[in-house]
């Protein structure tokens, strides 16, 4: 007796169960579009929420396959074959408000550029073209050989890998993790931290945070130049033994700590008394300049 | 060269004005200094900045008007001793208020698109406040440009996400505690060069993410700029 009313209990679950997940099923649309695009050609792309991958493939078109939750959410490619443009928007309320996630695949050389609200950008992939993605809340990783990559956002945290030969990057909470860049990088953050592993020796390099911590590995060109400055983050820089650069170290109210070949470690502490604390030294020949500010923050120098 | 005559070649070495024989001394100074160093950085920000902005937007007129008048009032005004690098920087981040002004209108501008009477503009007398950073004008004029972005911010904050606001606020709040130490710090020592360096760039932080959440489509719907 018992059992036939477990399992009728477990039927009548069942049954409600699949009834529940069939509306969902429906709700979940998918589409794809194929168009041309040249080799060096641009793709853009704007969503308000949901995610965003692209990748490169040898094929000179854009694949885009849209998947939908948003009812009333349709797909838009247009352009030519030199720009596609690709949205989403939901015809029931007159906005890009519609909620999808697009998963792209257009010419390896060609250059990307995304806006997004509530979304994830991730682009791998793509090599000689120029990536650009400006986010609010969204992650966004770029991973690739491009030749530039400018990523903004709000809140999201930006990773970006690849030889790159210059990245832009700032995010207000977010936190930044660059590696590889080659010959120039801008990294900005308010309360996340910066870390940026150079590729090869920089022609420039500016690092800044305010509550984050701003770390670098890397080395500069001859006549290359790191500037790093900072609130309350500690600021950490490490270059390699052979480096050749003339430093410049101020601190308010943060301690320094010098660890290179041929200079005093003592020498922030040899500093006129009172609050504040500077350094300035050479490591080796002195060709490039590395000028490191903070308010409180800690500043470390390694050459190693 | 000293450190006078290199700064006011600046300007024609970012022109490419200089001979070359000039433009070597200027460099050669530069190398090897760096207070000059830091100037002609500032100057090289405040140009890319510049130079990012997007051309088919026109600042009022009455902007620039406002600008030259603080800029030529401050160049009469007597200058202190050791107020050169103060006066630059002042100088420089003036410019780089009207460009972040001009920036932040043209945002506006294009945001509003359909309602220009919204349009509000910098504001063109900022109150002065009693500290020594802040009497210099630039840090004013950030503050102005700023303060005009957070009126914006609270308008449009009921039709934004309100992660997004939080977010927002948050960072704010962190760079505003930032800007009081570093105010109370320069109150101590007016001259430090560095901590003017940190709050002029505490403020532009300020008004970078500003002018990010000026560009957000409205949660409910509506473009993107």
């Amino acid at each position: 007796m018992r059992t036939r009313i477990d399992r009728r209990i477990v039927s009548i679950v069942a049954v409600l169960l699949a009834a529940a997940a069939l509306p969902a099923a429906a709700q979940a649309r998918k589409t794809e579009r194929t168009v041309p695009l040249d080799p060096r050609g641009q793709v853009f792309v704007e969503l308000f929420q949901g995610s965003v991958v692209a990748h490169g493939w040898t094929k000179d078109e854009v694949r885009v396959v849209a998947s939908f939750t948003t009812p009333g959410a349709e797909l838009t490619v247009d352009g030519s074959t030199h720009e596609v443009s690709i949205e989403v928007e939901d015809a029931h309320r007159a906005g890009p408000v519609a909620h999808a996630d697009l998963e792209i695949w257009m010419p390896v050389g060609a250059s990307f550029d995304g806006e997004g609200v509530k979304v994830d950008f991730a682009v791998d992939g793509l090599a000689g073209g120029d990536v650009e993605i400006e986010a609010v809340s969204g992650r966004v990783t770029v991973k690739g050989d491009v030749r530039v990559a400018r990523v903004e956002a709000v809140s999201g945290n930006i990773d970006v890998a690849g030889a790159i030969e210059r990245v832009e990057a700032s995010s207000a909470s977010g936190s930044l993790n660059i590696q590889g860049v080659r010959v120039e990088v801008s990294a900005e953050s308010v309360s996340g931290s910066v870390e940026v592993r150079a590729g090869a020796p920089l022609r420039e390099a500016a690092l800044a945070s305010v509550s984050g911590n701003v770390r670098f590995q890397g080395d500069l060109e001859p006549r290359g130049q790191l500037t790093a400055e900072s609130v309350s983050g500690d600021i950490d820089i490490t270059l390699p033994k052979s480096a050749s650069a003339t430093a410049h170290l101020e601190t308010f109210s943060g301690g320094l700590r010098i660890d290179a070949p041929g200079v005093d470690p003592r020498i922030g502490e040899t500093d006129e008394p009172g609050p504040g604390r500077s350094a300035r030294f050479a490591i080796g020949s002195g060709s490039a300049r590395i000028d490191l500010e903070s308010f409180s923050g800690g500043i470390a120098l390694r050459a190693r | 060269m000293t450190c006078e005559e290199t700064l006011a070649r600046l300007d024609d070495l970012l022109d490419g004005a200089l001979t070359a024989e000039e433009s070597a001394a200027v460099r050669a100074h530069l190398a090897g200094c760096a207070a000059c160093a830091a100037e002609h950085r500032g100057l090289v920000r405040v140009l890319r900045a510049a130079a990012e902005l997007p051309r088919e937007i026109e600042p009022p007129a009455e902007l620039w008007a406002t600008i030259r008048k603080r800029i030529d009032a401050g160049a009469r005004a007597p200058v202190a001793q050791s107020s050169r690098t103060y006066r630059n920087w002042a100088l420089a981040a003036t410019a780089a208020a009207a460009v972040l002004g001009a920036a932040l209108i043209g945002v506006v501008v294009r945001d509003a698109g359909r309602a220009p009477a919204e349009v509000a503009t910098v504001p063109a007398e900022p109150a002065a406040s009693p500290t020594p950073a802040s009497a210099v004008p630039a840090y004013d004029e950030l503050a102005a440009v700023r303060d005009h972005l957070l009126g914006e911010l609270e308008r449009r904050e009921s039709q934004l996400d309100p992660d997004t606001v939080r977010e927002v606020r948050e960072n704010l709040a962190i760079m505003d505690r930032a800007a009081d130490d570093i105010r109370a710090a320069l109150d101590r020592e007016p001259e430090n060069g560095s901590l003017q360096k940190l709050l002029l760039a505490s403020y532009r932080k300020q008004v970078d993410l500003l002018r990010i959440v000026a560009r957000l489509p409205h949660e409910a719907g509506g473009e993107r700029s």
